[in-house]
Parts: C-alpha cells; sequence; structure tokens
C-alpha cells in the first residue's frame, strides 16, 4: 500500500493555479525526486506536502490518515529547507534535539537520539559547535539530522545540494543516498537537476506548469519520455517534426526514416546527441559542421542538415579526437532504435 | 592624514559639545552657590564635596533618585510589552503596509512633545475624556490625572516609539525559514515565539530598553505635568535645585550624580564583555 497518496492536489496563489489537480503515489521507503523548472509547482508541492501552503482542493493522505488540513507542527513530516534554516542560536546538539525537545521526550532519550543522528551524519564531535562555524556542507548534514530526528514518515529536501559545490555536492549526495538506505525513511526531494534526479531517485516526477508530466524510473524517464517537454528537459536536444503513416514515419523536409513503428498522425522524433553519429549507418542525413567544440569526455558538433540543424556528441572514449572545421561536409547517421517517438 | 581631516569635524563636535560642557559641569559641582551673577564661586578656585556631601546624607536625593529609576523601570516594561507585539505585527505585515505603520508608529514626533503631554492632561483629568467616558458607560471615574498611574502612562506613551524602533530594526530582518523550521519540526506557534523569534531578537530588547530607560531616569517635564507632588524624581529635584534654588552647583552635582549612576553600570557590562 502506498505510503503517501496524492489525489487531485489543487493550489491557487489568487487567480495564479500553481498545482492543478495533481495525482501522486508514492511508496513507503522510496526516494522520490520532483524535478521541474522555476515555476513548475515543485516547491508548492513540497510547501504543500509540509503543511506551509494550504491546498485549495484535493487531499493528501500519509500512512492512511488525511493530513490535508494539519499545520505543519501537527504533521509527522519534516523538511530540510534549502537554506538550511538552522537555529543560529542554539549549537548543533541543540538543533538536532528541537524536535524532539517538542515531543517532550525525556532529557537522557533525547541526548541519546541526538548523538545517534550526529553520528549517522559523521558530525559527532561537532555537537557543541553553533551552524555559524560550521561548513556548507557541514550544515547540510546538521538540517538533515535534524529532520530526522523525530522519526518522520515523510522527509521533504527542498535543493538538498544546490548550495554546494561541485566537489561537495557528489560527496554529499552518496552521503544521503546512505542515510536514506539507513533509516529506511520515505525521501520526497525537489530539485531542477535532471542529472542528480537521475542519479538519485528511485522514481522521477516530472512537473510542468502545476501539472506532473510524467512519473517513471529514471531510464524509463530518460528513455522512453512521455511529451516533447519531458524529452527535451531530460536532455534530447534534437526533436524533429513529422508523420507517421501505415507506421513508417517521414520526416518534415528530410524524408521516411526507419525507427520502430510509430501510430499514424503528427508525431515528434527525439535524437539525443550521443546516440548520433558521424559516418555511415541505417538513417543518414548529410550536412555540414556549423561548430564543433572539445567537452572534455565528448567533442559536440552542430551539424547543419537540411531545414534543421543537429547536436550531435562524439563520445571521447579513449581521450582521441579533435573538433572539426566549420564547413566541413558530413554524414550524421544513427540506429533505428535511438529514435524516440512523442506523440504529444 | 585625510581620514584624520574627515573626523576632525567629529572630534571637535565631541569636543565642544560633550566633553566641555561635562566637564564644566563638573567643576560647577565642586565650587558653592553665592548670591550674585554668576550665582557660584570660580571654577577650579577651592573647590570642596560639600554638594556631595549634602547629596548623601539628605535622604531626598537617594529617594528621588529611587523614585526614578522605578518609574523608568517600569516605563521600559510597560514600553516592551506593548511594542514588542506593535513591532512584530509591522515587521509581519505585507511589505507595502509596513512603511505606513512605521509612519504611524513615528506621527506623533511631528507635533512638539509639551503639547502631546499637554494634551493627556486633557484626557486624564476629572472631566476629561476618560473619566467622562466611564461615567456615561455607569462606571465610576478614575481620577487618574496628578498620580503615578498618569506618570506611567505618559512616561510609556512618550518612549514607546524608541521601543518599537529598534524591535522593529531587528524583527523585520529575522528569517522566515528559521520560523518555518521550528513549526516542521513540531513547534505550535506559542513555542515558536518562545524558543525562536524570542531569542533572536533580545539585542533589540536590549537597543530598545536601553533607549527607553536612560532617557526616562532624568525625565522631567512628564512627572511634572502629570505626576502628583509625591512623585519627586530626580528630573524634579534637579529642576528644583536648578530654577527654585537657584543653587547651580547643587544642581550640578544631582546632574552628575545621575550621570555616573546611568554610566557605571554600562561600563561595568562592557568590561565584563570583552
Amino acid at each position: 500500500m502506498a505510503e503517501l497518496v496524492v489525489e487531485q492536489l489543487t493550489v491557487r496563489y489568487g487567480p495564479a493555479v500553481a498545482l492543478d489537480a495533481l495525482d501522486l503515489s508514492i511508496d513507503k521507503g522510496e526516494l522520490f525526486v520532483l524535478l521541474g523548472g522555476s515555476g513548475s509547482g515543485k516547491t508548492t508541492l513540497l510547501r504543500a506536502l509540509g503543511g506551509f501552503v494550504l491546498a485549495s482542493g484535493g487531499t493528501i493522505t500519509l500512512g492512511g490518515q488525511d493530513i490535508t488540513r494539519l499545520p505543519p507542527h501537527r504533521r509527522p513530516v519534516n523538511t530540510t529547507f534549502q537554506s538550511y534554516a538552522l537555529f543560529p542560536h542554539m549549537t548543533v546538539a541543540e538543533n538536532v534535539g528541537y524536535g524532539l525537545r517538542r515531543q517532550g521526550l525525556p532529557k537522557a532519550e533525547i541526548a541519546g537520539r541526538v548523538t545517534e543522528l550526529l553520528d549517522l551524519v559523521r558530525l559527532r564531535e561537532l555537537a557543541s559547535r553553533r551552524p555559524d562555524a560550521l561548513s556548507g556542507g557541514q550544515r547540510q548534514r546538521v538540517a538533515l539530522a535534524r529532520a530526522l530526528a523525530p522519526r518522520p514518515r515523510l522527509l521533504l529536501l527542498d535543493e538538498p545540494l544546490s548550495a554546494l559545490d561541485r566537489n561537495l555536492r557528489e560527496q554529499t549526495r552518496q552521503e544521503l543516498l546512505r542515510v536514506q538506505a539507513e533509516t529506511g525513511a520515505t525521501f520526497v526531494l525537489v530539485t531542477h537537476d535532471q542529472d542528480e534526479a537521475l542519479a538519485m531517485a528511485t522514481r522521477i516526477g516530472l512537473l510542468h506548469d502545476g501539472r506532473l508530466e510524467q512519473v517513471a524510473t529514471p531510464s524509463e524517464i530518460y528513455e522512453r519520455p512521455a511529451s516533447r517537454y519531458v524529452a527535451a528537459f531530460m536532455g534530447a536536444a534534437n526533436i524533429l517534426p513529422g508523420r507517421a503513416e501505415g507506421g513508417r514515419v517521414t520526416l518534415d523536409g528530410i524524408g521516411p526514416i526507419r525507427t520502430a513503428p510509430a501510430p499514424d498522425g503528427p508525431l515528434h522524433v527525439a535524437l539525443r546527441p550521443e546516440r548520433l553519429s558521424l559516418g555511415p549507418g541505417v538513417n543518414r542525413l548529410e550536412g555540414t559542421i556549423e561548430r564543433s567544440a572539445y567537452r572534455g569526455n565528448a567533442i559536440e558538433h552542430s551539424v547543419r542538415a537540411g531545414p534543421t540543424t543537429l547536436l550531435v556528441a562524439t563520445p571521447l572514449v579513449q581521450g582521441l579526437g579533435a573538433p572539426l572545421a566549420p564547413g566541413s561536409a558530413v554524414t550524421v547517421s544513427w540506429p533505428p532504435e535511438a529514435c524516440v517517438i512523442l506523440t504529444r | 592624514m585625510s581620514r584624520l581631516w574627515v573626523l576632525a569635524p567629529v572630534w571637535a563636535w565631541l569636543l565642544l559639545f560633550v566633553a566641555l560642557p561635562v566637564l564644566i559641569v563638573a567643576a560647577l559641582s565642586f565650587s558653592t552657590s553665592v548670591a550674585g551673577v554668576p550665582p557660584y564661586t570660580p571654577l577650579g578656585v577651592d573647590p570642596d564635596l560639600t554638594n556631595y556631601g549634602v547629596l548623601t546624607e539628605d535622604g531626598f536625593y537617594a529617594a528621588a533618585a529611587l523614585k526614578s529609576l522605578a518609574v523608568a523601570s517600569v516605563a521600559s516594561v510597560f514600553c516592551l510589552l506593548l511594542g514588542y507585539p506593535m513591532a512584530l505585527a509591522i515587521a509581519r505585515a505585507p511589505e507595502r503596509w509596513r512603511s505606513l505603520l512605521l509612519l504611524g508608529v513615528m506621527l506623533p514626533f511631528w507635533t512638539g512633545f509639551l503639547l502631546r503631554i499637554t494634551a493627556w492632561i486633557g484626557l486624564l483629568r476629572d472631566e476629561g475624556w476618560i473619566d467622562a467616558g466611564l461615567t456615561a458607560l455607569g462606571l465610576p471615574p478614575l481620577h487618574l490625572l496628578y498620580t503615578d498611574a498618569a506618570m506611567y502612562i505618559g512616561v510609556t506613551y512618550a518612549y514607546l516609539p524608541f521601543m518599537i524602533l529598534p524591535l522593529y530594526a531587528r524583527l523585520s530582518k529575522r528569517d522566515p525559514a528559521l520560523e518555518d523550521a521550528a513549526a516542521d519540526l513540531g513547534g505550535s506557534p506559542w513555542t515558536i515565539f518562545r524558543t525562536v523569534t524570542l531569542p533572536l531578537s533580545l539585542p533589540g530588547i536590549a537597543a530598545g530598553l536601553a533607549l527607553v530607560f536612560i532617557p526616562a531616569v532624568g525625565e522631567y517635564v512628564i512627572p511634572e505635568l502629570l505626576g502628583g507632588p509625591g512623585a519627586q524624581t530626580i528630573g524634579r529635584a534637579l529642576w528644583n535645585e536648578f530654577f527654585a534654588n537657584r543653587d547651580w552647583p547643587m544642581a550640578a552635582a544631582v546632574a552628575n550624580a545621575l550621570l555616573l549612576a546611568l554610566l557605571a553600570p554600562m561600563i561595568l557590562l562592557r568590561a565584563r564583555q570583552e
């Protein structure tokens, strides 16, 4: 049975609709990632789950209990805030113990649980420090320990890695996954970073204009995007219009190509830059190089081909290769299975 | 070098209008009252401690000092209790309302201080609005004017903005995410106030208390106009020495004692912090 069930959830700010009759179901122990651009409604959904935004309609059920109308302090839901929101006038240990003190637990029990959590996030030796004496990564871990301390049914994480620099982000990501595995808690994480979502999620919900465009596992959402928006958001740079008749696809201004059978009618074909190659193949297009850029792990070519410009990424598997001169004539090719058929 | 020139006017100002008057008053307090112009023996010639002797021996001055401290303390507490909710409400109001509300707090400064205190006489006197209103409602009148209550009302009213402004300055800078976090972790609204909002606003409370307490101790006009004859504050004692008794050296001694009484705790506090 699903741990968190959101049904027809609607949130309006005045005339603006931030969440539009949203349905979502999350299982116990999942690390569910809400992915979306700014204004997609992902923060609103998180705040609605936390109780900071009241639903204009619909219900939120957590562990069988209807929490739609409960204020934040009555919900078995805790949040790590984007700014961490650590209490500056309390030590690390006092911060972590805040939620436990609100439950009125005996002092000794609180102290034990605080130590347990500081061990979990490896901050035991910093227990008596104040937040302003911590680094960004340490603050993030304190926020995590503080939110986990009262054993919430659901942990919400608002852009937990966005304030960290690149190296620390990878490390903290591993840390989050480890903590989630050790506690078995249900996590809902909000991010705008698709790499982060792919690397962490058990499932991803992609939000767009207050609606869920697609809910799927990372590989599914990447390989079989449900719409043009999802394909573009997940990094498919080439999306070409066309139509299908008798199961065969013809691209506008390019001609027939070989794909898996497609339903008749207008459609789009998404092609990932890394699935295109320069050289002969089943589907091919003649073109000329417009720009060619070295990207470390790949070389990215912009190829002018007929009515369109294709982005082609040639992976540098052995560290070889060089950008091509603009104007060079090339053949772009791809196998049928590289074509992602999008009917909406 | 150029920094010295920038600071020169500041130092000149402090020297002329702070250090020099303090020195003159200090010297004055060691001279003796005589009939004539000026009404004291030449400054710095034959100084003696007679005035300070009177100050310590005559219980009148100690009683006046205690009364002043009591008035200032009570008024500070009233200002805090009234001012804190107001400052918090302004800090929590929508952005576009805030400057209007702050303007409301400062609006009384647009009229003269004496005029506003005199207006309170009109409200508090026996035929005034308060008692007239109570009588109209069939309730007994309070006869507030020329009582300690009237004095406390007046001092609280006059100094309330000095409490609200530093509190607002502090509260408007608070991070709403901290209150969200406290609610998220199970804090009820009152618990959030007690454990997060209030402790983080302590510097604002300290600033507000200092801004109300220090001038309220030396307050002369309000006890004189609204208080009863028994409300002999140190400010009134000073005024009487100066204008009624024409004993300038004694008045200077009272002023010095007051200054020391207010400065000493601050200096001690500073020393302890460092």
